[in-house]
């Protein structure tokens, strides 16, 4: 089991650089399957965002749908909760689209940027 | 794994969270805040679920739980009267503060993590005291005195322990079963206290042995037979 708020030894801190890219990865684990909350944040930790915090994944996800990105629909259940499914909706599907782009563009920059730092 | 008996993970102590998450957003206009907290009942037990302990180890205090969320969403942030943060509890204190100073984020994870050696030692003590009982094998600690020297002593344990060992194995397998088991607050006081009992008895049975080890300057004697 992955306790990010205990990970207190944790030598790099991913956190300031997920801020801005969060968006991108709850859209784009919505991508192939529906999710709800908690089902959403364990799978960007079990894909190795292991720094996401729980209120800022739920936090997005109230954010995208605010900005029309999402759908909600509730499954209902016999035993357990009743549970909030989120979905991509053509909305979302563009912006997951244009913000791969600009993140595909952006990590190439840096690279180069590195690249050309580490033979300067 | 799932032992959902910690208190914090019940319906009372989600409760407890989801208020005080409610009350930092306080400043929010009513239905943002609703639609902020809706899915966080849900949220946390499922995290009760999957993990032991309190709701604050795995996710941090309610106020800095609502900061985050907040930014997250989006939300500007309280002004004014929200800014200083609500003065921390002793023990909350102290739970973090020793924590860190075994680079742990908080003392109660690192005494999770211990749990099972205790188990382990629980279950040792338990057989070696039940051998002693039934075989009449307990060293006796006057008699053990008389030996000649602590390298003795030492070879004397260590054989002791040996002979013990199937019998310590199977102690060690009931009680890590007893550890990971769902125990309601009754059994669980019963397990504390024959925990206790047989840490109790331990030390007495080794107090006088160890006395006279000490008291014949003999640690340096054993240092240098292990060592010289």
């Amino acid at each position: 089991m992955v306790f990010r708020f205990t990970d207190y030894h944790r030598p790099v801190d991913t956190s300031q650089l997920l801020k801005g890219v969060l968006d991108l990865a709850v859209l784009a684990v919505l991508r192939d399957e529906d999710g709800y909350g908690y089902d959403i944040l364990r799978r960007l930790r079990s894909a190795g965002l292991e720094e996401v915090g729980d209120a800022s994944v739920y936090g997005t996800l109230r954010r995208l749908f605010q900005a029309g990105h999402l759908t909600t629909y509730v499954v209902p259940s016999e035993e357990g909760p009743h549970r909030k499914y989120y979905a991509l909706n053509p909305s979302g599907r563009a912006q997951l689209t244009t913000s791969t782009k600009v993140w595909r563009g952006f990590a190439s920059t840096m690279d180069t940027i590195l690249s050309e730092g580490a033979s300067a | 794994m799932n032992d959902i008996s910690a208190p914090s993970g019940t319906r009372g102590g989600i409760d407890t969270y989801v208020a005080a998450v409610r009350a930092a957003l306080a400043d929010l206009p009513a239905g943002t805040r609703d639609e902020l907290v809706r899915d966080l009942p849900d949220h946390l037990a499922e995290v009760a679920a999957e993990h032991t302990g309190p709701l604050d180890d795995r996710l941090g205090p309610p106020a800095r739980y609502a900061a985050e969320l907040r930014a997250a969403a989006g939300l500007p942030e309280p002004r004014g009267a929200v800014a200083a943060p609500a003065p921390v509890p002793l023990p909350t204190r102290l739970n973090h503060g020793l924590g860190r100073l075994i680079g742990y984020e908080t003392f109660g994870r690192f005494a999770a993590d211990l749990r099972p050696a205790w188990w382990v030692l629980r279950g040792s003590l338990a057989e070696v005291l039940l051998a002693a009982l039934l075989i009449g094998a307990w060293p006796d600690a006057g008699r053990l005195m008389y030996l000649s020297g602590p390298v003795s002593v030492f070879r004397y344990l260590l054989a002791a322990m040996a002979v013990a060992l199937p019998f310590t194995l199977a102690g060690v397998l009931v009680s890590v079963r007893l550890g990971r088991a769902r125990l309601d607050a009754g059994q669980r006081t019963v397990v504390a206290l024959v925990g206790l009992v047989l840490v109790g008895v331990a030390i007495y049975s080794v107090w006088p042995l160890a006395v006279a080890v000490l008291r014949r300057g003999a640690v340096p004697e054993l240092l240098y037979w292990i060592f010289g």
